[in-house]
């Protein structure tokens, strides 16, 4: 199959989806699930630039909460103490988030395995500790709050359906420039430095370079996800972004399939949620949780969508087909 | 007379043990050198050093003009100098067809801003490099092979895989760490003329190999390291009987017939 | 300038802490040297010993003695349970399905402590009297000298495990290469349960020592654990020197960090000097090349 027709595939799957969120609305309409079901989509893109960097590149961060969080931080006090219009201050966190990951990404990448596991947790405990500590600006640990939301032109987006359309919008409109770098060069460079790095070099893909750029390009991703947060919820706390988080967006991954952007996002839509809907059980929340999570890992190792594309690539419909496949039936 | 890959003086040490002891090593364009000597001789070493993936202490690698050491080993491939891995390390998450791809990788011009937003110029090219790797896939006889999951292919296969990925950037010269090991006599009578083939087209090829059937049948010029040194260099005939080699061979107890 | 007895007193109480990280390195160390895998439980282990071990003294009333080694025992079930029950049983071999597959096992564990021992905070007493003691200036209580000199025990005990026993040689054979292990006949299965039993134990023994000082409920062992990770890292993953000195060294790193500085920072003081220990040492301060993986 050539690459414009997984594009097509991809896109196959994309309107029916945003189909579905399109309609969403209609049923859902309790402002409480419509704020489970944005931040959702939050975590989606989130998720999406994470799968990226664990998924492909193969590198373990569990600090992209504190990404998540100095967007939601950042743009969040840029807009509520400096009076930026949140839609300058947005992009401006943003901008703010990856050169900060480039800082960190330089040294950082150059570590492996659970070294790099460490110190990416390290960096989200001292942004945590930051956040707290530094309470002139931030706030301290009660939280930074009378962030405006975001508003387009003198649309505000001020409610919980509003807020809905852009989240989602973003979320799915992501996925779109992932999707094409996952099935490039650069992807398969990618996939290449996962498998092999040494391999990969010999092949000249620059390892060193690309891990920083998708580094940066991941945390990117959740500093869009966490500036949106703070213009939607108006309110930012330290515990919101602390390492928990950060092995919560990770999960999502995992659930939902590592190296398949459609498994982050049934991760994200699946584990958000599920806390929420566990809530009835009140006390046993924490052991189910954990118990649904321990299940899915042990038995459904390649995720939820990922099983689904594995039987998909056993029966000859994963990766690039060879050109000459094409032919073969008219031979 | 200067040789596509010249290399002068080259030392390397780890943790206090020489491992290359100023070494020099040349190889033309269109021939075969072969590279052989005891285990532990620093054959591997010495690729590692030209293509990048070692630093040596002190020594001058050029390669058709340019200086290699200090550049970073995938600036080394783009000069036209590939490499293939005595252990396979294929991309195993990617299919044969998609891992002869990522040997193009650095043809491809373009970064990340371009890949996301999916230019028209990038699906042109994407299309070019499949069929390219479509075509050497074909000529290593793999073809019908391309997609498959490059892990589920016989071992043998995947030494072809692994030549097929380092052709494909047509190269000037390719290093070759034991492209027959562990393979039958019958795969390494089909590796040995592709690799015939491929010095047919003046791609410059260097032969670390344990095999000396395969060496002496192939070569053009063979280089016998041993400690770190060259101990001799010449026809495959002349070095067979250099009395150092004989020595070498028949004193490290290795399992070669090299006085056959 | 601070006064040689306030600099005393820092040293006091980062040995003390420090020895808690080390022995919760230690555990972190043994189940990757036989398993490959981070096992993210580990600081829970830390909050069931000190739990197990105030129900057996406070509800049941046990003496000191049996009270502990019931709750190690215990600690060293639940530990062979992530490993028997969890781990093995997973379909995938992957390391990072594996790891997380422990992170799960965790939120697990962390649910079933707050379920049955609820989410207040309890009180273990010391093991001895708490009357302080005062050395130049320094007081310490014997709850310190308790904590420092049990874990030098345990490690004397470790290291005579790993070198004198056949069980401890075949652990050291498998850490250094699984299959040469495995085809000498060594059951790298069992060994694997073993590993977790004893992290299990060790996490138990930190936590019977470090919370009658700090405090005791069902989620104090996860900053812990992570802190011995860190610890483990800082040495050198895998390393067993270096699970001590790193924990020595954070322990101390922490208190010094805290006292000479900022108490607020102390953490980010911590975690700094490990990101540029490991941006110096990219493999720890006693780890080895390969050891990096």
């Amino acid at each position: 199959m050539s690459p414009s027709i997984q594009a097509k595939r991809f896109m196959a799957g994309l309107f029916p989806l945003a189909g579905v969120v399109a309609l969403l609305p209609l049923v859902v309409t309790n402002p409480y699930y419509l704020g489970v079901l944005n931040l959702t989509a939050l975590h989606v893109l989130a998720v999406t630039g994470l799968n990226l960097l664990i998924g492909f590149a193969g590198q373990i961060s569990l600090g992209h909460a504190a990404f998540f969080g100095l967007g939601a931080y950042v743009s969040g006090i840029l807009s509520a103490g400096y009076g930026l219009p949140p839609l300058l201050s947005l992009p401006i966190a943003v901008g703010f988030v990856c050169l900060v990951a480039l800082v960190i990404g330089v040294p950082v990448l150059r570590l492996s395995g659970n070294y790099l596991v460490m110190a990416t947790l390290g960096f989200n405990i001292i942004v945590t500790v930051l956040l707290v500590q530094m309470e002139d600006v931030t706030g301290g640990s009660s939280g930074y709050f009378g962030i405006p939301p975001l508003s387009l032109g003198g649309l505000a987006l001020d409610t919980d359906l509003k807020f809905y359309w852009l989240a989602w919008g973003l979320a799915l409109l992501g996925l779109v420039p992932a999707r094409n770098l996952a099935h490039s060069h650069v992807g398969r460079g990618l996939r290449a430095l996962h498998d092999s790095p040494q391999a990969a070099l010999a092949c000249g893909v620059p390892v060193a370079s690309y891990k920083i750029r998708i580094f940066v390009l991941s945390a990117g991703y959740a500093a869009v996800a966490g500036a949106l947060y703070a213009h939607y919820f108006g309110i930012v706390t330290p515990k919101t972004f602390d390492i928990f988080k950060s092995v919560e967006l990770v999960t999502m991954c995992l659930v939902g399939g590592m190296g398949s952007l459609w498994g982050g996002l049934f991760g994200a839509a699946f584990l958000t949620p599920l806390p929420q809907l566990l809530h009835v059980f009140q006390e046993y929340q924490d052991l189910i949780f954990g118990g649904v999570l321990l299940l899915l890992l042990m038995f459904l190792p390649q995720g939820l969508v990922g099983r689904l594309e594995e039987s998909l690539v056993r029966r000859g419909f994963g990766g690039i087909r060879p050109p000459l496949e094409e032919t073969r039936g008219s031979e | 007379m200067s040789a596509l890959l010249d290399v002068r003086g080259l030392s390397i040490s780890f943790g206090g043990v020489a491992a290359l002891d100023s070494v020099d090593f040349a190889a033309e364009a269109g021939k075969i050198t072969a590279l052989i000597g005891p285990n532990g001789a620093g054959k591997t070493t010495l690729i590692n050093c030209v293509s990048g993936f070692a630093q040596p202490d002190q020594g001058q690698a050029g390669f058709g003009g340019c200086a290699l050491l200090g550049l970073p080993a995938h600036r080394i491939m783009g000069l036209g100098l590939a490499r293939t891995f005595q252990h396979l390390r294929m991309f195993n998450r990617m299919n044969v067809l998609e891992n002869v791809m990522v040997g193009l990788h650095g043809r491809m011009r373009r970064g990340f801003l371009a890949a996301m937003l999916r230019f028209p110029v990038l699906r042109r090219e994407e299309r070019a490099l499949a069929e390219k790797a479509m075509a050497v896939l074909a000529e290593v006889g793999l073809a019908r092979a391309a997609g498959k999951p490059a892990g589920a292919l016989p071992y043998g296969d995947q030494k072809r895989l692994a030549l097929a990925r380092a052709l494909v950037s047509d190269p000037k010269m390719i290093l070759l760490d034991e492209p027959v090991a562990g393979l039958n006599p019958a795969e390494t009578r089909v590796m040995a003329d592709l690799i015939l083939k491929v010095r047919d087209r003046g791609v410059g090829l260097v032969l670390v190999e344990h095999d000396m059937s395969l060496v002496m049948r192939v070569s053009d010029t063979v280089v016998a390291l041993c400690s770190g040194r060259t101990i001799a260099s010449g026809t495959p005939a002349e070095v067979q009987r250099h009395p150092e080699v004989v020595a070498a061979y028949l004193g490290g107890g290795e399992e070669f017939g090299l006085c056959a | 300038m601070p006064s040689g007895s306030a600099l005393l007193q820092y040293a006091i109480s980062g040995l003390t802490t420090g020895a808690v990280y080390a022995l919760v390195a230690l555990g972190y160390n043994l189940v990757y040297n036989a398993t490959r895998v981070v096992n993210f439980a580990q600081g829970d282990f830390l909050s069931l010993g000190g739990l197990i071990m105030y129900s057996l003294l406070a509800a049941a009333g046990l003496p000191l003695v049996p009270a502990l080694l019931l709750a190690l025992a215990g600690a060293a079930l639940a530990g062979a349970a992530v490993e028997r029950l969890c781990l093995r049983p997973a379909k995938s071999r992957e390391i990072m399905v594996l790891i997380f597959i422990t992170v799960a096992a965790s939120i697990l564990l962390r649910g079933g402590m707050k379920h049955l021992w609820g989410k207040q905070a309890l009180a273990l007493p010391p093991w001895s009297h708490e009357v302080p003691l005062k050395v130049a200036g320094a007081a310490f209580t014997p709850q310190n000298l308790w904590v420092v000199g049990v874990t030098l025990l345990a490690i004397l005990a470790l290291s005579l495990f790993f070198g004198r026993t056949t069980v401890g040689k075949a652990m050291r054979a498998m850490a250094a290469n699984p299959r040469a292990a495995a085809l000498m006949g060594i059951d790298t299965r069992g060994l694997a349960t073993l590993s977790f039993a004893l992290a299990g134990g060790l996490g138990a023994l930190a936590g019977v020592l470090i919370t009658p000082i700090t405090s005791l409920s069902y989620d104090v062992g996860l900053l812990m654990g992570l802190k011995g990770f860190a610890a483990a890292v800082l040495g050198g993953y895998g390393c067993f020197v270096g699970a001590v000195a790193g924990g020595l060294g954070l322990g101390l790193m922490e208190s010094l960090g805290a006292g000479l500085l900022s108490s607020a920072y102390k953490d980010v003081i911590a975690f700094v000097v490990l990101l540029a220990v490991l941006f110096l040492r990219p493999q720890g301060l006693f780890g080895s090349k390969e050891g990096q993986r």
